[in-house]
């Protein structure tokens, strides 16, 4: 169970380079670099409004290129909503969230209940491998949300995470602080229809 | 036995060094370590051994869970001991050379090879020394490992390996050989580390002692990989790495060519070693060489240097193996233009990149990464960033890493003098032969550096003796 702290917890799973950090950090600082770095793990906070308080969104960037079974059951058990990030330049990044989805499904039981959202990054590619329909076919299967995104051009992402708020009935959160915008939000008026929840 | 004599010590690598000497190298060291760098924490040399205590758990395991399957399904290469997958590829070598397949018996192996090795010598003089650079070719930066060679030449060179260096010096005494022979043998080995003081270390230097599922992935990587953008960082199928994976641990004959891809040998290569039950550099030193990083920059070097000659040689022959590789990788990170103009493209996995993606991996003291062990994560971060620029050092420094110092071969040869006077001659006859027959080139690191060791009267016991360093 998911200690019982005003933190929401939203982890972040995805084979490696497939641009993880890339969206978070885009969300997160509104930057986008063009550089290639693995990361290892980390952890970024932002406050937001629930309930009609305030707490504290922390987004858990894991590693994509090394997995330690024990320290994934660790961040899935932590974690209140998911993220499932793969490249629509590549099949097998798909391919490879499917343990990870079975790992959340086992640890969490009821998945119904847990906001996930897939994610289909670098929409911005020309060298297409999946599918925009191939996506909602897997979200489909594992009753899940579904998203086009691209870090880099910055599209769908702030959107992204607003509906992964959404999708969790128990609490109403929003990325705005009492009705004021911070910088970062003010895109999100733009882009709204992008976005399916399924 | 000459009086007089002076050898010029200079940097050596250290496969060159005999079973003695890298032993006595691991006290050499730790002493070294303790008096000249402060890394605030208890340091002992790894033992070399774990035997078969995970093993049998894991015969035990399989027995239970798999009581249809054939009793032989432990599997000889994830998973166990490292000194088991080198014990388990000998085994498997034996097995598959058809050359010696009927051979069981060590001994008999061992006469057979002798007999191999000295027809050879007689036939071409030259053979020998080529046999012996075999050994060492894949540890040398910058010259592709040859991977057709290897395959095609019989494996009783391969094996010839073992300690051809020595063969010209000792083919007069052919029990004595033999038994230096039987003596490299890793399992004998593990035995005679007990007894540390024990006089019967080998004088040849110890065979090899890299897996071969990493050394068949190193090759396969350095051959088909260097191009792949992300290499190591970008997925795998899950389904074919298992596969790979299992044939292997069946102790299959496994080739691994262009049908093969390179994301998957890539995963195949950081699962043995994240499954290795103890760490490449092993638990014992986690702390000491996290701690390295707390030194001033110009000592970490030396001291990372020091920590890893405390490893047991298969742990750093495997290392050694493995940052061969990744120094590779790291030279073709950047794009590139060929001698025809041709853009070649980069694979992005620059030594920063490398290390955070195998430092996890190297160095970490979880007891097993599949049992369930919680690491607080924030703990773990700060830690993370030391292991990954630990192993970046590592790989930058790959080539000057596994060569031990002329200062260090001293310290050997002179406690090897208070314990065992008689090798010590024969030890610098040796390494003065080697000198010969292998001239360095004189711009090659290590001649700027010399230290001499000069044996003024080399009288059976060795007592009075000056050594002198010469700057």
């Amino acid at each position: 169970m998911p200690e019982q702290s005003n933190d929401y917890r939203v982890v972040v799973f995805g084979a490696g380079g497939v641009g993880k950090s890339s969206l978070v950090l885009r969300f997160v600082k509104g930057t986008f670099r063009d550089t290639y770095i693995p990361t290892v793990e980390d952890t970024y906070r932002q406050v937001i409004s629930c309930d009609k308080s305030v707490c504290t969104l922390q987004i858990t960037d894991t590693t994509g290129s090394h997995q330690f079974p024990a320290m994934q059951r660790l961040s899935i058990s932590k974690g209140h909503a998911f993220i499932l990030v793969y490249s629509i330049t590549s099949k097998q990044s798909l391919e490879e969230l499917k343990p990870i989805y079975q790992q959340v499904l086992a640890i969490k039981g009821n998945v119904e209940a847990i906001p996930i959202m897939l994610v289909g990054n670098k929409s911005d590619e020309t060298q297409r491998e999946v599918e925009t329909k191939d996506g909602e076919a897997q979200a489909n299967q594992w009753k899940c949300a579904f998203m086009e995104t691209s870090a880099k051009t910055n599209h769908n992402v702030t959107e992204l995470f607003q509906e992964l708020l959404n999708l969790d009935k128990k609490r109403n959160m929003s990325l705005n602080i009492d009705g004021k915008r911070s910088g970062k939000q003010s895109r999100a008026e733009r882009l709204k229809g992008k976005c399916s929840v399924m | 036995i000459v009086s007089g004599r002076s050898v010029g010590l200079k940097p050596v690598p250290l496969q060159s060094l005999s079973e003695l000497e890298r032993v006595r190298l691991q006290d050499v060291a730790l002493r070294r370590l303790l008096q000249d760098h402060d890394l605030s924490c208890h340091i002992t040399i790894p033992k070399y051994d774990h035997k078969h205590k995970k093993s049998l758990r894991q015969k035990l395991d399989s027995l239970s869970k798999e009581k249809s399957k054939d009793k032989e399904t432990m599997p000889q290469a994830f998973g166990i001991p490292l000194s088991q997958v080198i014990s388990n590829d000998r085994t498997h070598k034996q097995r598959h050379d058809p050359l010696r397949g009927e051979h069981s018996d060590p001994s008999e192996l061992m006469l057979s090879f002798l007999h191999l090795t000295s027809n050879f010598k007689r036939a071409n003089k030259e053979l020998s020394s080529s046999n012996s650079s075999l050994s060492s070719t894949s540890e040398t930066p910058n010259e592709s490992p040859l991977p057709s060679t290897a395959d095609t030449a019989p494996r009783t060179h391969r094996r010839g390996g073992v300690s051809v260096d020595c063969i010209t010096d000792l083919d007069d005494n052919q029990s004595r050989l033999l038994e230096a022979l039987q003596l490299s043998l890793p399992v004998e080995a593990a035995e005679k580390r007990k007894k540390r003081q024990d006089k019967k270390l080998s004088l040849n230097p110890i065979y090899r002692q890299v897996p071969r599922v990493v050394d068949l992935c190193c090759q396969y990587l350095e051959k088909y990989g260097l191009q792949t953008v992300g290499i190591f960082r970008v997925g795998s199928s899950k389904k074919r790495v298992r596969q790979l994976r299992e044939e292997f641990d069946q102790g299959w004959e496994v080739h691994l060519d262009e049908e093969h891809c390179v994301h998957d040998v890539a995963a195949l290569l950081k699962e043995f070693l994240r499954d290795m039950p103890d760490p490449l550099l092993t638990r014992e030193l986690y702390t000491a060489f996290i701690n390295t990083i707390l030194l001033d920059y110009s000592d970490q070097e030396s001291a990372i240097q020091l920590l890893m000659f405390l490893l047991p040689p298969c742990n750093s022959d495997t290392l050694q193996r493995l940052l061969c590789l990744l120094s590779t990788v790291a030279m073709h990170a950047d794009d590139s233009i060929d001698k025809e103009g041709h853009e070649i493209t980069g694979n992005k996995m620059t030594s920063l990149n490398l290390a955070t993606i195998f430092g996890p991996n190297l160095l970490h003291k979880q007891k097993n990464s599949d049992k369930e062990f919680v690491v607080e994560s924030f703990a773990r971060a700060e830690e993370s960033s030391a292991i990954i620029s630990v192993v970046q050092r590592m790989i930058n420094t790959y080539e000057t890493l596994f060569m031990v110092p002329a200062d260090l071969q001293n310290e050997v040869l002179m406690s090897l003098l208070e314990t065992d006077p008689d090798v010590v001659d024969y030890l610098l006859r040796r390494k003065k032969t080697t000198a010969h027959s292998q001239p360095l080139s004189p711009h090659s690191q290590g001649i700027s550096n010399p230290k001499v060791l000069h044996l003024e009267k080399a009288l059976p016991h060795f007592q009075q003796i000056k050594v002198m360093h010469i700057y």
